[in-house]
């Protein structure tokens, strides 16, 4: 069978046997009625009709129709991804969106937070002072009042500590009350979504913007919320490595937007599985929420927008540009840390870490989000307009970070972020040669979409194949000879050639299977070669003389 | 193709080979893949092959003596670029922070001066030889507008430099609009078009 009509065989479904599939696998979370896991379209499925599978559409539990306006301008969206809907699942919408039900709350506890802040700060100034006065006293004939001054100073001093937090407290209300009546106005914009991608192993979620219904008018007034970088960070922030350049300065990154706090926050909650941590001030929320119990496993996929030099919202076309990233949650000793990890450029959303005061609407939780001190590329792509789900295009960042998901999903142990770069689940999907010791190509020479399957085993020995040519090759160019280095060249050629042999998911497994093949053949080639040149070591005499 | 067996000796970390290399051929273009070869060796803290590749880029492309050419400026911002993100993706130790530094380290107000020292017609002429490939400058033109070459040129290179960006720019000089844009290709050895990487 050929390729091409392989290929456009599996492009076509039965989209009304794929809904009656869905009706009896959907399943709903008792904690939220967001998460769905459906089978997808059966592969044995034949349709007359010419319809691509596509991911399954939800408005809660309700299937949407594929010739639904919304569905449509959906698709028109998830048809440009580069991950394929074997792996790509279902979307669902919810009709009560936590990022537009918790602005309320959000908006009570930040105003609670801000006047405790203001309360304590007037309430530290009289203490110092009655503090003072009351040593002064004490010490009255013993210490001289004037050996106070400096005392005195340094711990009024102290009290510039809370003009940061204050600030930022201040700049998130005025932020919450815009975004407030951002939803207020437009009460029937679906703002998020949440994907369900699954491969053999795992399953993952994915809290996405849902910038595809957006007009003119509601992208204006969606970026217009908020200042970039309008105050300085406060938070728990905590990044790895020792050694930081002036742009990683906290208080030049951006802050965070109230629809990605919301997300992110949402996301967290989905991450942690103890009722320790609270999302919101206790004390001034009846209806605080606990981060509550974890359904998906410790890694979980959220979107945020991308940013300009200045901080801004960039603009792709006429919508808000979102950015797809990895969360990981780990428990290390007594701290709770949200690992940040992202697919493209880790500089994106570093800013994260100094945003958790708006986060958390607190900052003295035992909890810490870190991201990368060094700037890290695990993905890119040589050429914008090369990305899609074709076997010859270049993958996205939301294909990434789920494969990375994957991968980190089973991972056991603690990670520590400055050794993140080195994990195998980074290293197997990375097309940048500098983060792996084995990659003998570069992104132009081989795409090698296999090397970043959903099916974890392919990706595991695609990597491994990957790495016994590169040793392969390493032995061949330490062997002596006066036409190793060109008899290598031509090794090196068709091991490149071979990695970027346009490949379907469905061939990936004999894909496997020839790379295994071409590496026995290598060795046949390397035997010629290595008795050619024992031969030619004596002139070609063979020694008889 | 050389440069390729180059940046696998380096990425092995097979210094004798890496140096034989670099003896036996002095057009490698040590600033290809975003000086990947300087990047394997920061990221492996192999002081040997980082020094030998410093030294075989001083001797080729920093040639004492021409320090006021628009291709020594361009040179050595294309070094401390490569050398500056290397520096903010690897750890790097203290021995290793030394030998860089010199390379790294430019003041602002340093930089500015080396910028504003160009003459008009070396920058016409330096961007125009090193990216002739991938612009589409005729050259006839250039009087009319050589006059905010330089500060143009300044400017861009100031705005590269304090960029974030993580790989390297390059630069496509126009003439003919008198504008200079960022180039994303760049010439390889053999003169034809590489694509720079994009984040997605």
């Amino acid at each position: 069978m050929s390729r091409k009509k392989e290929r456009a065989e599996e492009k076509m479904a039965l989209p009304s046997l794929a809904a009656s599939s869905f009706a009896n696998t959907a399943t709903s979370s008792a904690s939220n009625a967001h998460v769905y896991t459906s089978a997808a379209a059966s592969s044995s499925s034949v349709s007359l009709s010419p319809i691509k599978v596509r991911p399954q559409l939800f408005i809660n539990t309700t299937l949407l129709n594929d010739k639904d306006e919304r569905a449509q301008r959906t698709f028109d969206e998830t048809d440009k991804y580069s991950i394929t809907p074997t792996t790509f699942k279902s979307r669902s919408f919810a009709k009560n969106e936590p990022v537009r039900e918790e602005v309320q709350d959000r908006l009570k506890a930040a105003a609670s937070k801000l006047q405790e802040l203001k309360t304590r700060e007037k309430a530290y100034t009289s203490s110092v002072q009655d503090l003072i006065n009351s040593l002064k006293k004490a010490s009255e004939g013993v210490i001289v009042i004037g050996e106070f001054t400096k005392p005195g100073k340094d711990l009024s001093d102290l009290v510039q500590k809370f003009a940061p937090k204050i600030a930022v407290l201040t700049s998130y209300l005025q932020d919450l009350e815009k975004y407030q009546s951002f939803v207020e106005r437009n009460k029937d914009l679906t703002l998020s979504y949440q994907d369900v991608y699954q491969n053999n192993t795992s399953t993952v979620t994915r809290f996405g913007i849902n910038t595809a219904n957006m007009n003119d008018e509601q992208v204006h007034q969606l970026i217009s919320i908020y200042n970039p970088i309008a105050e300085k960070k406060e938070g728990s922030v905590k990044s790895g490595g020792s050694k930081k350049s002036a742009k990683e300065d906290p208080d030049t990154l951006p802050t965070l937007h109230p629809l990605e706090v919301l997300f992110i926050s949402n996301a967290i909650s989905k991450l942690t599985s103890r009722g320790e941590v609270n999302a919101r001030d206790a004390s001034s929320s009846s209806s605080s929420t606990t981060i509550s119990t974890a359904t998906t496993g410790k890694v979980v996929l959220v979107d945020i927008f991308a940013r300009d030099d200045k901080g801004a919202i960039k603009i792709e076309g006429s919508k808000p540009e979102t950015h797809t990233i990895v969360l990981y949650a780990q428990q290390n000793k007594s701290a709770l840390q949200i690992l940040v990890i992202d697919p493209s450029n880790s500089d994106y959303s570093k800013h994260l870490a100094t945003n958790t005061l708006r986060v958390f609407g607190r900052d003295d939780l035992n909890i810490e989000i870190i991201v990368p001190s060094k700037q890290h590329k695990i993905y890119a792509s040589p050429d914008k307009d090369k990305v899609g789900s074709n076997p010859d295009q270049y993958r996205d960042c939301i294909d990434i970070a789920v494969k990375i998901a994957f991968g980190l999903d089973k991972f056991k142990g603690v990670i520590s972020i400055n050794d993140i770069m080195s994990l195998e689940p980074i290293i197997e999907v990375t097309n940048q040669k500098d983060l792996s010791d084995s990659l003998f190509f570069d992104s132009v020479e081989a795409i090698a979409r296999i090397r970043q399957a959903s099916d974890d085993n392919i990706r595991a020995k695609a990597n491994k194949l990957l790495g016994a040519l590169d040793k392969q090759m390493q032995s061949i160019l330490d062997y002596p000879g006066e036409d190793t280095e060109s008899f290598s060249e031509e090794i090196m050629a068709k091991n490149k050639a071979k990695f970027n042999e346009p490949l379907l998911p469905s061939e990936y497994e004999n894909a496997v299977h020839g790379l295994h093949s071409h590496f026995i053949f290598n060795n046949v080639l390397f035997s010629v070669h290595m008795s050619k040149v024992a031969v030619d070591l004596l002139g070609g005499d063979n020694g008889d003389s | 193709m050389k440069y390729k067996l180059l940046s696998d000796y380096c990425r092995w970390d097979k210094y004798k080979k890496a140096i034989k290399l670099l003896k036996e051929h002095d057009d490698l273009d040590l600033t290809m893949e975003n000086g990947i070869c300087f990047r394997f060796a920061i990221k492996h803290n192999n002081i040997e092959i980082l020094n030998a590749l410093l030294d075989y880029y001083t001797k080729n492309k920093l040639q004492a003596g021409d320090h006021d050419s628009m291709a020594y400026k361009v040179a050595s911002y294309e070094l401390r670029s490569i050398l500056q993100n290397a520096v903010n993706a690897f750890e790097v130790s203290t021995e290793m922070q030394k030998m860089l530094d010199p390379y790294i380290a430019t003041t602002d107000d340093e930089h500015e001066q080396d910028l504003s020292e160009f003459d008009d017609n070396d920058a016409i002429t330096a961007l125009d030889t090193d990216h002739s490939s991938t612009n589409n400058s005729s050259g006839s033109d250039e009087d009319s507008h050589s006059a905010n070459n330089t500060k143009l040129t300044a400017d861009l290179l100031y705005q590269l430099d304090h960029s974030s960006a993580a790989s390297t720019n390059y630069i496509h000089f126009s003439p003919l609009s008198g504008t200079i844009t960022e180039d994303t290709s760049k010439p390889d050895l053999l003169g034809n078009s590489v694509f720079e990487e994009h984040d997605l």
